[in-house]
């Protein structure tokens, strides 16, 4: 016996909505899901009339969705946003290279803006390199440091007001058990927020429209809208730590599908004693850009590499800040520590 | 492996050698006797040394923390496992001034209560939420035994891989952490946990050598498969993640229990504490947040749903779901407003088959609510 969706009640159903479980036909699946972004815009105040907006893309099916809804919602309800879209070449070959294709047809079809900014241009580094050094145990860092300055400093370049990133709820649901895991208070307090703040010294705020939105509904809707998108995920990515709690919160959702929500809740409603030491924003002294130390993450992992010294940044080395910044050379036992790679 | 070493031009691959553990170590706190158990990698003792410094770290937890006072009536809380019999027999060598101790035990039912928990417990169709009922009744009996017996304080068997479990256990189900040292949600009875610093590792070495007699009695997931429930897959992932990552449990631990704040302590007056467990209620959430993304979700999938968003009990008479005198059994809906974010997925199957002074407190919940609307209404 055919059922009738959930909602409409008219049309058959043609999916079951992994979020909520109810049956629902094509149309009023598309509208839910639209609408339920809609609602998070405008309940978290994301973006104000007039501005720029640049939609961080990667060509895959995250960013796609979201490249597609924005287009989609700022006609519907009239944000008079100004979108554009901005990608990031991190130099890894038979991935990044394949996906930039993908994005560069979005560009044609959402008729929006492309600026590709690339990490040979910005570091002098492709991660292809940064690998054969560091090895495949601790590389995800490097990349993700630098992807976040290459989205700033081109978004600084294209002088937009600010950037939108396709992560969705089982990405800040990983991130919370991640940090949980890790004993990451400071990054555990800010990791749900849904946008970053906006106290101007040069950092574009940045926000996540997607983030009530299941990986499972986004990967159906890319499917229902027949959208272009890359689905390959990156070669390295099998070793990162964030494999255990994604599998985790995998095994969760195939047993109770409002987990990934339930995480996200316990996440916000956490709060830190007083007197827990929380670090504070400052600047990098080297290149101005915010950080928590002297010197910012991505300036000790750069000398690091430049150095020949790999492990620099990875872990605890405050202490040799100072010594990087005049430039000086370490001692050969510190340099030892610090050359040793493991597989 | 050896191909890194080309690649670094000679350069040699420095690895952390782990110190193979040989026989007749000496201990190192008396560093006399021969080790006859490793902690750590490094750190063996011998017997005695071991008893020490087990009871030692007791004394110093109970010393530093100052909840409990010499000669104070303090309830142990003993289900019969290792960990709660290693607590016992440690608080005896300790200090012989706490009284009374409970075994929780499921056989001393008279047969109509019997029927009603088996009903209660069959009518919660998932196994989660089966030990999570389960928990919180337990929790239930022993604070009304503590009150009843004029006890203030009441002491818990929980070792440092337990609470690690269940820390991450009540994040996934959506309860924040609550579980320091004290608890002090319950108002007058204080819940102390002393062996919260002990790995599970260690008080089964304690039980083993010192003959701590221990029972054990199956729980309700004792035998399943990982995926049975997520108090059980939890536990699965933490054991298997402690194997490659030795410093899970106590990361975990460590930061989270010492640096968050317990959900209670912030103001919460009688009227919105949980019903069932006890912690502030976390339903009153602002409009961007997690728990409003669900309802709204709710709303958008289904046709001609009621307002949502309206959290008030005392609406529910107005919603017209069989509204009349208060006399009446507090409908599910109800209920549903008196209870925080992951009490609520508890009982979404469960109707009406809640014990008796759960309904009784729910009721006076709701009287007062009507009450203090009727205040501001005037």
């Amino acid at each position: 016996m055919p059922v009738q969706c959930s909602n409409c009640v008219q049309r058959r159903a043609v999916l079951k909505r992994p979020k909520t479980g109810h049956s629902l036909c094509k149309d009023c699946f598309f509208w839910a899901f639209e609408e339920e972004i809609h609602q998070t815009i405008v309940s978290a105040g994301l973006f104000n009339r007039g501005e720029t907006v640049a939609i961080g893309a990667s060509g895959g099916k995250d960013s796609t969705v979201l490249a597609h809804v924005m287009k989609v919602l700022n006609e519907r309800y009239g944000y008079g946003l100004d979108l554009l879209l901005l990608s990031v070449d991190e130099g890894i070959t038979g991935y990044r290279d394949d996906s930039l294709e993908t994005v560069k047809r979005n560009q044609q079809q959402y008729e929006l803006p492309l600026k590709i900014v690339s990490y040979e241009e910005l570091y002098g580094w492709t991660m292809d390199a940064i690998v054969k050094q560091v090895g495949l145990k601790n590389n995800c860092t490097f990349c993700g440091v630098f992807r976040r300055q290459a989205l700033d400093r081109g978004a600084m370049m294209l002088k937009v007001d600010r950037i939108c990133t396709g992560h969705n709820a089982d990405d800040v649901a990983e991130t919370v058990l991640m940090n949980v895991l890790r004993g990451d208070i400071a990054r555990l307090r800010r990791c749900t927020s849904i946008s970053t703040a906006s106290d101007g010294e040069g950092a574009i705020p940045r926000c996540k429209p997607l983030k009530y939105a299941y990986e499972k509904e986004i990967v159906l809707y890319a499917y229902f809208k027949k959208l272009d998108y890359f689905s390959t995920e990156c070669i390295y990515s099998p070793n990162a730590y964030r494999g255990h709690a994604r599998t985790f919160l995998k095994d969760l959702e195939s047993i109770r599908p409002s987990s990934i929500i339930d995480v996200i809740h316990s996440g916000e409603t956490l709060s830190i004693k007083e007197g827990v030491k929380m670090p504070v924003q400052g600047t990098c002294s080297r290149c101005g850009y915010i950080s928590s130390q002297a010197l910012c993450k991505s300036c000790v992992l750069l000398e690091g590499l430049n150095r020949g010294l790999p492990k620099l940044g990875i872990g605890k080395h405050h202490r040799l800040h100072g010594k990087i910044l005049a430039q000086e050379s370490l001692t050969e036992q510190e340099e030892k520590k610090l050359k040793a790679v493991d597989f | 492996m050896c191909q890194a070493e080309e690649e670094y031009n000679g350069l040699e691959c420095k690895q952390e050698k782990i110190p193979v553990p040989t026989l007749n170590r000496k201990c190192i706190k008396c560093k006399e006797g021969t080790a006859v158990l490793v902690k750590k990698r490094v750190c063996m003792f011998t017997g005695s040394c071991f008893k020490e410094y087990f009871i030692h770290k007791l004394r110093a937890m109970l010393g530093n923390n100052r909840v409990i006072f010499p000669h104070e009536k303090v309830l142990l809380a003993v289900s019969g496992g290792t960990a709660s019999y290693s607590m016992l027999s440690q608080v005896q060598e300790v200090n012989t001034q706490f009284f009374l101790f409970i075994c929780v035990e499921d056989s001393a039912y008279s047969p109509e209560h019997k029927l009603a928990v088996e009903r209660l417990f069959s009518s919660l169709k998932i196994l989660i939420a089966k030990e999570d009922m389960l928990q919180t009744l337990r929790q239930h009996l022993i604070l009304h035994i503590a009150r009843e017996n004029g006890y203030s304080k009441v002491m818990m068997g929980d070792s440092c891989s337990r609470l690690a479990v269940k820390l991450l256990s009540n994040i996934t189900l959506g309860r924040r952490a609550a579980l320091g040292f004290s608890d002090h949600r319950y108002g007058d009875v204080v819940i102390v946990r002393p062996m919260r610093d002990y790995s599970f590792k260690e008080i089964t070495y304690y039980s083993r050598m010192f003959n701590v007699p221990s029972v054990f009695i199956s729980g309700l997931d004792t035998k399943t498969h990982d995926k049975a429930s997520i108090q059980r897959l939890t536990e699965s992932f933490v054991t298997n993640l402690q194997a490659d990552f030795p410093s899970t449990v106590s990361t975990i631990y460590r930061n989270l229990i010492q640096s968050v704040m317990s959900p209670q302590s912030q103001t919460a007056e009688a009227a919105s504490k949980c019903l069932l467990c006890l912690c502030a209620l976390d339903t009153k959430a602002g409009k961007a947040s997690a728990f409003n993304a669900t309802l709204v979700s709710e709303q958008l999938s289904q046709i001609e749903l009621q307002d949502p968003s309206v959290e008030a009990p005392a609406r529910s008479a107005e919603e017209g779901q069989g509204c009349g005198s208060s006399n009446r059994l507090p409908s599910h809906q109800d209920l549903k407003t008196l209870l925080c974010y992951s009490c609520r997925l508890t009982i979404k199957d469960m109707v009406n088959t809640l014990p008796p002074y759960i309904i009784t407190e729910a009721e006076k919940q709701q009287k007062r609510w009507e009450m203090l609307l009727r205040n501001l209404n005037e």
